[in-house]
Order: C-alpha cells, then sequence, then structure tokens
C-alpha cells in the first residue's frame, strides 16, 4: 500500500511561486500560475514509511490535482460606492474555456458581448459585438501545441483586415511581439529579454529596428517582479511601475510619473487562495476611481508528474 | 494507490494583466496611434487601444478626443461623417466606462459640437460615468429643453435617443436639482418604447430620499392637473417622512379644491388628485390640522352644491375618520347635523354618505360626536341601518 499525501495551498513561500503557462487554456489573456510548496505535506495518519512503499511511488505517476480558479463575474463598481456595469464570463461545461464575456449595463441591458470559438487547439476566433448583437470586430487566432497565441488578425464586420499581430516563443516565453497594418507593414517589433529565464527587459523598435522605448524590469530575490520602468529610446525614464506583495501575493501596484510622484494606485485584496477579489483603482490623493468586485469559481484538473 | 499532491493554480483572466508587465503593449498602441494620419489607421489602432480597456490608455484617448472636436463639423460627406462619429463615439464610450474624470471638458465639448444623436447620447453618458457633476446644470437645461418638446415633430426620435441618456447620466450624477427635470421627463411626451418616461420615474426615487420642496414647487407652479396628481404621487412613492407626505397631501387638496376644472378630463384629474390626497391622508399617522380646513370645505362644497361624487365624499368621511381632533369632529357633527334635518324634513339622502358620516365620527373616538350620534340613533326618520351603524359609533367614543 501506498501512504496518500496530500500538500494543500497555503500562502506560498516566496521562493516557490512560479509563473506557468497551461495548454489546456487557449483563449487567455493573461495567466498568473501560483504553484505550491513541491514537498507535499505528509498526513499524520498514513505517514510514508517503508523503503518498499518508496518504491512503488517512484514507478507509479503520481497524480497531480490541480485546482483552477476562474472569474464568472466582474461587478464594477463608481468611487462612491454606486454599482457600475458588470461583466459575465461563460465556459464550456468543465470550465476550461472561456466561450463569452457579456458586459452588461446597471439597468442589466447587454452592453457589449465577446464571443470566442475554438477550431481544435490550433485556432479561435474571438467576436465583438454590441448590445444589439450586431458584429463589430472579430480576430482569428493561431496557437501552438502549448496554448501560445502566434498570430492575431483583427477584422472588421466587412471582412476587412484592420492589424494584425505576430508572436514569437522560445522555450514557452514570448520573446516578439510584431504589429502590421491593414496593409501588412510592419509598424512595430517588441523584443522580450530574459535572464537566468526571467524577463528583465523589454524593447520596443520602430520598423526600421531602431530602438524606441524600452523597460527596465526589477525583481526580488524571491523572483517578484518589484519595478517595471519605461524610458525613451534616450534613457530617459517615461514612467515606472512598483510592485508590493503579501504572502507572496500582490496587494498594491504604484503608477508613477517620470519625477516619480504617484500618478495612481491598484491596491488588490485576495482571497486565501491568491485570486484577487477586489481590486481598487485610486488616484494619487487616495480617491477611489473605481472598485472591482471578482467571483471565482474553480475546477480540478488531474495530471500525472512522470 | 496513487500517491497525490493537490496543487492551487490561481488562474486570472483580464483583471489582473496590470499584475504582470504589460504597459509595453500600451506604450505601443499609443506610439502608433500618434503616428496613424488616415482616420481608418486611427480607427483600427482605436479599437486595439480600446481593447485593452486599461488606464494606461487614457491620455492618449483624450488626445484623440480632442483631436475629434474641431473635426465633427468637417467630416465631409455622409460616410465620413459616420465614420467619425463611429470612431469619436468609441473613444467616448471607452473613457466613460474607465471613469476617467479628466476626461470630462472634452466629452462636454463632445456634447455641444455633436448633432448626431448617438454620438451626443453616448457622450452624455459618458458625462454621467466619468462623474463630471460640474456640467449637471448644463445637462438638466438639455432634458428640461426636451422635456418642452418644442423641436420640429421629424426630431423627436433623435430627441428621445439624447433625452435617455440624459436621464441616464443625471441618474448616475446624482444632484438635488437634477430632480425638476426628470420629473417633467417622467411625466412628459416621450414614447413608452423610448423607456425614458419609466426611467426618469425610477432615477427620482433614488436621487432624493426627500423630494417634498421640489414637488410643493412643482405642484404650486405647474397649472397642468396632471402635473399636480403626478407630483402627489411622486412625493407617495417617496422615502421621505410621513409628515412630509402629508404636507404634500394638504397641498395637494389646497390646489384640487381651487381649481375649476374646464372640460371633463380636467374633472377626472382634479377627482383624483383630490382622492390620492385623502388617501394619504388616511393612510398617513400624520394628521396636519391644516387639512381640516379643505376637508371641510368638501363638506361644505356638497351641501350647497352637490361639488363632489359619492364615491368621493365617502373617501373624504373615510379619512375625517382618522382625524380625531376636535375641529375635526366638529366638522362632521355639523354635517350630520345637516343630514339629520334634511332626512326629518322628508329628503333622500344616499345611504352610502349617511353611514360613512355616522362609521368616520365613530372612528374619531371624539366624545364630541356624542349628540348627534345619539340623535341619529333614536331618529325616526332613518333608517335601521343607519341607527345600528350610529349604536356601534357611539360605543366607540369615549
Amino acid at each position: 500500500m501506498v501512504g496518500r499525501s496530500r500538500a494543500y495551498c497555503s500562502p506560498m513561500p516566496p521562493k516557490e511561486i512560479k509563473m506557468k503557462f497551461r495548454s489546456f487554456l487557449l483563449i487567455l489573456v493573461a495567466l498568473l500560475f501560483f504553484g505550491c510548496a513541491s514537498s507535499p505535506e505528509v498526513s499524520d495518519k498514513e505517514p510514508i514509511a517503508t523503503e518498499t512503499v518508496v518504491e512503488e511511488v517512484q514507478k507509479e505517476p503520481v497524480e497531480i490535482i490541480t485546482t483552477v480558479y476562474y472569474p464568472v463575474k466582474v461587478d464594477s463598481y463608481f468611487g462612491d460606492g454606486v454599482k457600475d456595469e458588470y461583466t459575465v464570463y461563460s465556459y464550456n461545461e468543465d470550465g476550461s474555456l472561456l466561450l463569452k464575456e457579456e458586459l452588461f449595463s446597471t439597468e442589466d441591458s447587454l452592453q457589449q458581448s465577446v464571443v470566442f470559438e475554438y477550431t481544435g487547439t490550433e485556432s479561435s476566433v474571438k467576436s465583438i459585438y454590441d448590445g444589439g448583437e450586431n458584429l463589430l470586430s472579430y480576430e482569428l487566432n493561431l496557437i501552438d501545441i502549448d496554448g501560445n497565441t502566434l498570430k492575431k488578425e483583427k477584422f472588421d464586420s466587412k471582412d476587412v483586415l484592420q492589424s494584425k499581430s505576430e508572436y514569437e516563443f522560445k522555450d514557452g516565453k514570448k520573446i516578439t511581439w510584431k504589429v502590421f497594418n491593414e496593409t501588412g507593414s510592419l509598424l512595430s517589433t517588441t523584443n522580450y529579454n530574459y535572464t537566468n529565464d526571467v524577463l528583465t527587459r523589454i524593447d520596443s523598435l520602430s520598423p526600421a529596428g531602431e530602438l524606441e522605448e524600452y523597460f527596465d524590469l526589477q525583481y526580488d530575490s524571491n523572483g517578484l517582479l518589484l519595478e517595471n520602468k519605461h524610458f525613451n529610446s534616450e534613457g530617459q525614464i517615461q514612467d515606472s511601475r512598483s510592485f508590493e506583495y503579501k504572502d507572496g501575493f500582490l496587494v498594491m501596484e504604484l503608477v508613477n510619473r517620470k519625477n516619480g510622484s504617484v500618478l495612481r494606485k491598484l491596491m488588490y485584496k485576495n482571497d486565501q487562495f491568491g485570486n484577487p477579489v477586489e481590486t481598487i483603482y485610486m488616484d494619487a490623493g487616495d480617491n477611489v476611481q473605481e472598485r472591482l468586485i471578482t467571483i471565482y469559481e474553480s475546477r480540478e484538473e488531474i495530471s500525472y508528474e512522470k | 494507490m496513487k500517491n497525490r499532491k493537490i496543487l492551487s493554480i490561481v488562474l486570472i483572466l483580464l483583471i489582473v494583466a496590470t499584475a504582470i508587465p504589460a504597459n509595453e503593449v500600451s506604450a505601443v498602441w499609443t506610439r502608433l496611434f500618434r503616428r496613424a494620419v488616415s482616420l481608418t489607421q486611427k480607427s483600427n489602432i482605436m479599437s486595439n487601444i480600446v481593447e485593452q480597456h486599461n488606464r494606461d490608455m487614457i491620455p492618449v484617448l483624450i488626445e484623440a478626443l480632442e483631436e475629434q472636436i474641431g473635426s465633427l463639423e468637417n467630416s465631409g460627406d455622409v460616410t465620413a461623417r459616420m465614420e467619425t462619429a463611429d470612431y469619436t463615439k468609441m473613444i467616448v464610450k471607452e473613457l466613460g466606462r474607465l471613469k476617467a474624470t479628466e476626461a470630462s471638458p472634452y466629452i462636454w465639448q463632445i456634447v455641444q459640437a455633436s448633432d448626431d444623436p448617438f454620438l451626443k447620447g453616448e457622450a452624455i453618458i459618458a458625462l454621467g460615468k466619468v462623474g463630471a457633476r460640474k456640467y449637471t446644470n448644463e445637462l438638466n437645461l438639455l432634458l428640461r429643453n426636451l422635456n418642452f418638446n418644442l423641436g420640429d415633430i421629424q426630431d423627436q426620435r433623435k430627441n428621445e435617443i439624447v433625452a435617455f441618456s440624459l436621464v441616464i447620466a443625471l441618474d448616475r450624477l446624482k444632484q438635488p436639482e437634477s430632480y425638476s427635470p426628470l420629473f417633467f421627463a417622467s411625466t412628459g411626451w416621450y414614447s413608452s418604447r423610448s423607456g425614458i418616461r419609466a426611467k426618469a420615474g425610477e432615477s427620482m426615487l433614488s436621487l432624493l430620499d426627500d423630494p417634498t420642496e421640489q414637488l410643493m414647487e412643482i405642484m404650486k407652479e405647474s397649472k397642468a392637473f396632471d402635473i399636480k396628481l403626478a407630483a402627489l404621487d411622486a412625493g407617495a412613492k417617496s422615502k421621505a417622512s410621513e409628515e412630509k407626505k402629508a404636507n404634500l397631501a394638504v397641498l395637494a387638496l389646497k390646489e384640487g379644491l381651487l381649481a375649476s376644472p374646464q372640460n371633463p378630463t380636467e374633472k377626472i384629474q382634479l377627482k383624483s388628485l383630490r382622492v390620492l390626497a385623502l388617501n394619504i391622508l388616511e393612510s398617513s399617522s400624520s394628521k396636519p390640522e391644516e387639512a381640516i380646513s379643505y376637508m371641510n370645505r368638501m363638506l361644505v362644497g356638497y351641501r350647497t352644491e352637490k361639488l363632489f361624487e359619492i364615491d368621493e365624499m365617502v373617501d373624504l368621511f373615510e379619512t375625517f375618520g382618522t382625524f380625531s381632533s376636535d375641529d375635526s369632529v366638529k366638522a362632521q357633527t355639523e354635517f350630520l347635523s345637516y343630514l339629520t334635518e334634511r332626512k326629518e324634513s322628508g329628503s333622500v339622502i344616499d345611504l352610502r354618505i349617511s353611514k360613512s358620516a355616522v362609521i368616520a365620527i365613530g372612528n374619531t373616538g371624539n366624545s364630541l360626536g356624542f349628540e348627534q350620534l345619539t340623535n341619529v340613533q333614536y331618529s325616526e326618520s332613518w333608517e335601521n341601518s343607519v341607527k345600528r351603524e350610529a349604536k356601534n359609533a357611539l360605543s366607540k367614543l369615549k
């Protein structure tokens, strides 16, 4: 018999926080993964005790249950607490694919909907409709086997190309983003540079390949992003963002002007799993501009560690 | 058995895009927008900017809007004008969604400059969303003018689009001075399909807990009886105190008695006004003495000219029954005495009137009613059913 052990996700040691990207989620705009302790805690009742068991464990694949949280509703509130619009997210049956985002007014009338359609795992279409369900624009996305978007082509409702973005990945990391105009001419190239697998600099180049602006990213010893500074091509700072964490979770983001003064703040209140359940946008004087309340649902995914 | 580990993975869409270093996206689109020359290029890039739904984009959105202010009037042919309007609408809407307060002067300029009702309406809604309270008076004035419906009849649909936007914006801005234009929108010429009247009615409720002052002013100043009635109705539905509602009802009763109807419609409106006022006074815990003099005027009016219909008189007595002061009971007993005299002289008195008058005095519980109720009980002229009511009423007196 093999002893069963479980490691629950509690606030994670900062050293072990990792960002991952999952192929099963094709439609994500942004992913933030917080991993748990890699060493499972041993159950008091069923300790792993014998060498035989250890050997057996090594032979069998380890089942990993992953709890995935996904937002199902985001309510927006004005600074004075009055409710504004809200967005409802709809997923497929097991919650693994986002199918629709619907934006409703305070009066519950549909303002806009975004519909996602998938063709296997290789491509998707994102269509944007107005409140009257008239198509406004759509986007064709080409996706690689790891779920990375390689190409986005944006069309208007008359099938006229508006813009195109192409992305390159290496070892699962985005290394280039190129933007093209409606005629296919290159408008901009953005290069993502990594040091020891960590994104440390982003260069934004003109079509001719000249540096136009760049971003420097600073991390703490635990790998948490502390600052993102934006410079022009001459190395003069334009603005910056700084980040504060509590128990490994982001709790405050400051957007600073070029002279270092605070332009605005974003405060995150997280649940026990690190999901930001409340996001507060404030100006420099701490006046609340908007408050977002997010409701999540979760699902479990089983995978096997080899 | 399999060895199990449970990992918790937090998956966050959209809302924490800012938690990862994504501001290069804002920077790139901003730069590309500034380089775009034609409206098509700008519009194509703007659709990407709007899709970011990111506050970093506010400066470039404002920049784009400012550029549009001067060009709205010089947009060429119909197609070009429509493209310009759609493009501007996209910017305005996003600034509203981002609650970009700093954009309000530019959005207001769009309201002023645009003839397109959809763009104008979008800009008005955006002003509400960005909390542009400094434009409340201007928006109130716009709605007030639309409420008058002085424009061409072919512009009514356009005006409804703008009016609906104004109601939404004023509802959001929640300024007391918007109560009056919202009230007149709720009673205005607008079609049911437009939803303006219903929305304005809802907004009034949330705008002021106690709109009595505003409604009294409307009731005094408006000559239209249906407006007076609507004002009283709005007061009854408001969150104002019982006392305030009763005061408004007294004013409505006064207005309903002073005015002379010029046609059957007005007659019905005035009756409705008086009946609603009486109903409010009946159900209210506040019993203003001032009401008694107007209620007594109704008794006098009935005696002298049969001014009021029986059902209205029944309502009047039901209300009188909740006013137990001496003045109230004196007015009622005087009327009952008149009825008894008439009865004894052989006149036909409507049973509903006589019974209601008797019951009302009993309901006051005031002993001043004793004499007249006793007269009824022992009168040889009154029907037995009226006498029975008088006996019951007497048992309620203290």
